[in-house]
C-alpha cells in the first residue's frame, strides 16, 4: 500500500489503533477486572461471603442431602468449591429429564444460597469481556474477535514501525513535552509487556475459535452439527461414556469418597472437582468424576467413570495431546488455577494494556494537533468524545455499577425491571452519560484536559463512597472482612480506595496549567490528601492501584513517571543523553 | 482493506476446514485435525493480513485472496460431496 513496508505498518497501526481503540481499551479493562471476577462477586453478592468449606468435607454426607433437596432426581451434578469461590455449583434432573436449574450451594450445610440479585463479577464484568453483552447472532463475540485480530495486528506493526525498540524500552522522559512522554509510556507499556500482550491476544482467540471457524467441524466429520456432534465427545470427552438404565433397583451404594480418593490417587494426587451421580437407585448407576484443575495451568480435565454400585472403574476419558496444548492456551488466559502472585501479574499486565491504548490515543491527538488538524474538526470531535468516553468513561461506569448495587435495595423493582437489570442499566447509562458529558462541554468550548480532571473528579467520588456504602450496608467493614478472613472484600474495599487516591492525584494534576509547567519530579500520593473514608490508608495494599488510573495519568499529562513507573523497575531511568529527540515519521 | 479483512478471513476459514480434513485423512484423530487446524488457522490469518496490508500491487491481492479463496471453497464441496 505504502512505499516501504515500515510507512505500511505506520498506516496500519494509527489506523486500527484509532478505529478499534475504543473497543480494545473496553477488552482489555473488563478483561483485567475478570481476573479478579470471583472477588467481585463476594463483594457484590454479600450472601455469598460463607466460610471456606473444611478439609474433610465428605461426598457421601452430601449425597444424603442432595436427596433430600432433590427427591425426585434420577441423576445431580455438583461443582465443588475451590480456594476463590467457597460455595459448589448443584443441579439434578429426574427421570422425566426435566432439570433444576444449576444453583449455588453451601455443601457443607448443604443448603441453597439465595439467589444474588446481581450479575456482578462473573456475570457481567467477565461476559462483557468476550462479548460485549451484543448477543445478537453473537455479534459482540465477533467484534471481539475482530478488534483481537486487530491487536496482534498492532502489536506486530507497533514493533515494525518502531526503530529503536531497545533503546527506548530503558526510555522515559516523563516531564518532556506531552507527545514525547507519551509516546514514551506508550512504547513502554507496549514493550515491556509486549509477550504478555502477544500471548493473551492469541489465547483468547483461541477460545473462541470455534465460534470463529465454524466449517472445520462440520467438514472432517461430515455432518452438520457442528460443535454439539461426535467432535464434542472426542474433544470434551462429554458423554464419552454413557449407560442406560437397566430397571432394576441397584443392590448396594458404593462410597463416594472412596471413589474421590481413588480417582485421586489415579490423577496424581490431584482431586476430581465436578462429580455427576447417573441413574440413582438403579442398578445401572454410574458416577462420572472430573479431574480438578487449579493445580494445572490447562483446562484440559481428564475423567474417570464408575459404577455405582461397587466403585468399580467403567471407563475413562483422557485428553488428545492437540486438544491438551488447546486447552493449556485456554487455562493460559482464563487463569482459573491457584497463583495469587501470577493473578495480580495479569492483573497488572492487563492494565498496562489500558495504558497501552490510552497513550496511543493521547498521542495520536498530540500530533493531529501539532498538524494543525489536516482532519476536520469534526472528525477530530468525534475521536475526542470516543477516547475520553472509552478511557475515563468505562472506568467511571464500572464503578457506578458497584455504587448502584450497593445502593439499590433488594428486591428493587422499576419500570419491570428486576435488580440485576437495574445495575447493569446504571452502567450502561452512566456510561453513555459520560461520552455526553465530554461531547457538550467540548461543544461549549471546555479544554479537554478540563473534562478529563471532570470525569477522573467523578472516578474518584464514585471509588471513594463505594468502600463506604459496602460497610454501611453489609456490616462489613475492612476490620471486620479482614477478622472473618473474608480477603475477597477487603481487597476490593482497598483497591477502590486506591483508585480514589490515585484519580485524586491524576485530576489535581490535570488541574494545573500546562504540562510544561509541571514539577521535574512527579509528587507521590503520599503528599496529597487522602480520600474521605479514613478506613484503611489506600497507599498499604498491592503496587496495583497506579496501573487503575494511569491510562488517563499518562494520557493527559506529561509526567507520570511515578505511575508506569511502579510496576516497571526498569523504567526509572532518567532521559537519556538525546536532546531532542526527533518524533517518528508522521502517520 | 475490506478485501484484506474479509477476503482473507475467507480463504482463512476454508483452508483451515480443508486442512483440518487433510490431516484427519492422512490418520490423525478427527478431533485433534480440527483443533490443530483451528491453532494454526489464527497465524495463517494473521500472515495473510500483514501481507495484504503491505502488497502495494492490489490485483495480486485480488488474485491470492479472490482466486485461493473460490479454489479453497470448491475443494471443500468436493471433499463434501465425496464424505
Amino acid at each position: 500500500m505504502k512505499e516501504t513496508f515500515r510507512l505500511s505498518m505506520l498506516w496500519l497501526h494509527t489506523w486500527a489503533g484509532v478505529v478499534l481503540g475504543s473497543v480494545l481499551f473496553a477488552i482489555f479493562w473488563m478483561g483485567s477486572l475478570s481476573v479478579f471476577d470471583h472477588e467481585i462477586d463476594r463483594w457484590m453478592m454479600p450472601e455469598t461471603r460463607i466460610a471456606e468449606p473444611p478439609v474433610g468435607f465428605s461426598l457421601d454426607t452430601f449425597a444424603g442431602r442432595a436427596a433430600e433437596i432433590a427427591p425426585e432426581a434420577s441423576e445431580w451434578s455438583l461443582s465443588l468449591p475451590r480456594e476463590r469461590v467457597p460455595y459448589g455449583y448443584f443441579s439434578a434432573r429426574d427421570t422425566s429429564g426435566t432439570s433444576t436449574h444449576r444453583f449455588r450451594i453451601d455443601v457443607t450445610a448443604g443448603e441453597a444460597i439465595p439467589e444474588s440479585e446481581t450479575l456482578a463479577g462473573t456475570g457481567f464484568i467477565y461476559p462483557f469481556h468476550y462479548m460485549l453483552h451484543l448477543q445478537w447472532m453473537n455479534l459482540g463475540m465477533w467484534i471481539v474477535g475482530m478488534a483481537a485480530m486487530a491487536m496482534l495486528l498492532l502489536l506486530i506493526s507497533g514493533v515494525v514501525v518502531h526503530a529503536r525498540l531497545f533503546k527506548d524500552f530503558f526510555t522515559l522522559r516523563p516531564t518532556k513535552k506531552l507527545a514525547r512522554s507519551t509516546l514514551d509510556a506508550h512504547n513502554l507499556s507496549g514493550v515491556l509487556v509486549l509477550p504478555f500482550h502477544v500471548l493473551i491476544t492469541f489465547s483468547g482467540l483461541v477460545i473462541f475459535a470455534f465460534v470463529y471457524l465454524p466449517q472445520a467441524p462440520d467438514l472432517v466429520y461430515g455432518d452438520s452439527e457442528g460443535l454439539s456432534g461426535q467432535f464434542r465427545v472426542d474433544a470434551f470427552g462429554f458423554g464419552h461414556y454413557e449407560r442406560e438404565r437397566m430397571g432394576v433397583p441397584a443392590r448396594a451404594a458404593a462410597s463416594l469418597d472412596a471413589m474421590a480418593a481413588w480417582a485421586t490417587s489415579e490423577w496424581g494426587g490431584t482431586a476430581p472437582d465436578d462429580v455427576r451421580v447417573y441413574h440413582l437407585g438403579d442398578a445401572g448407576g454410574y458416577v462420572m468424576m472430573r479431574r480438578g484443575d487449579q493445580k494445572q495451568v490447562g483446562f484440559d480435565r481428564d475423567a474417570i467413570y464408575l459404577d455405582a454400585a461397587t466403585g468399580a472403574e467403567l471407563d475413562r476419558f483422557e485428553t488428545a495431546p492437540v486438544m491438551r496444548a488447546q486447552q493449556f492456551l485456554l487455562g493460559l488466559h482464563l487463569i482459573q488455577f491457584d497463583h495469587w502472585a501470577l493473578r495480580w501479574l495479569y492483573f497488572l499486565a492487563g492494565l498496562s494494556g489500558c495504558v497501552l491504548i490510552g497513550t496511543g490515543f493521547v498521542y495520536w491527538f498530540e500530533k493531529r494537533r501539532s498538524k494543525h488538524a489536516e482532519m476536520s474538526q469534526t472528525g477530530l470531535r468525534v475521536v475526542e468524545v470516543l477516547t475520553i468516553g472509552s478511557v475515563t468513561g468505562i472506568m467511571v461506569a464500572t464503578v457506578a455499577f458497584f455504587v448502584a448495587n450497593r445502593l439499590l435495595p433488594s428486591g428493587a423493582d422499576f419500570a419491570g425491571l428486576d435488580r440485576a437489570t437495574l445495575e447493569t442499566r446504571a452502567f450502561w447509562l452512566v456510561w453513555v452519560g459520560t461520552f455526553a458529558h465530554v461531547g457538550l462541554r467540548r461543544w461549549r468550548g471546555a479544554e479537554m484536559r478540563a473534562v478529563w480532571r471532570e470525569q477522573t473528579w467523578a472516578l474518584a467520588a464514585l471509588s471513594a463512597v463505594a468502600p463506604v456504602l459496602n460497610g454501611v450496608t453489609t456490616g462489613m467493614h475492612p476490620l471486620r472482612a479482614a477478622g472473618e478472613g473474608q480477603w475477597a472484600v477487603l481487597g476490593m474495599d482497598a483497591l477502590l480506595l486506591a483508585t480514589a487516591a490515585l484519580a485524586v492525584v491524576v485530576a489535581r494534576r490535570l488541574g494545573r496549567e500546562a504540562p510544561e509547567a509541571a514539577p521535574a519530579v512527579p509528587k507521590r500520593p503520599s503528599a496529597l490528601p487522602k480520600p474521605r473514608p479514613a478506613a484503611r490508608p489506600a497507599t498499604g495494599s498491592m503496587p496495583l492501584p497506579s496501573g487503575d488510573g494511569a491510562p488517563e495519568a499518562t494520557g493527559v499529562l506529561g509526567g507520570d513517571g511515578a505511575v508506569t513507573g511502579d510496576e516497571t523497575p526498569a523504567v526509572a531511568r532518567p532521559p537519556v543523553a538525546r536532546p531532542s529527540p526527533e518524533d517518528r515519521a508522521e502517520p | 482493506m475490506l478485501l484484506a479483512v474479509v477476503g482473507g478471513y475467507l480463504l482463512t476459514e476454508s483452508a483451515t476446514a480443508l486442512l483440518a480434513w487433510a490431516l484427519a485423512a492422512l490418520g490423525m484423530a478427527r478431533s485433534e485435525a480440527v483443533v490443530l487446524g483451528m491453532l494454526l488457522a489464527f497465524v495463517l490469518y494473521l500472515g495473510l493480513l500483514v501481507w495484504a496490508f503491505a502488497e502495494r500491487r492490489l490485483a495480486r491481492l485480488w488474485l491470492v485472496l479472490g482466486v485461493g479463496t473460490l479454489v479453497a471453497i470448491g475443494l471443500a464441496h468436493v471433499v463434501q460431496g465425496a464424505a
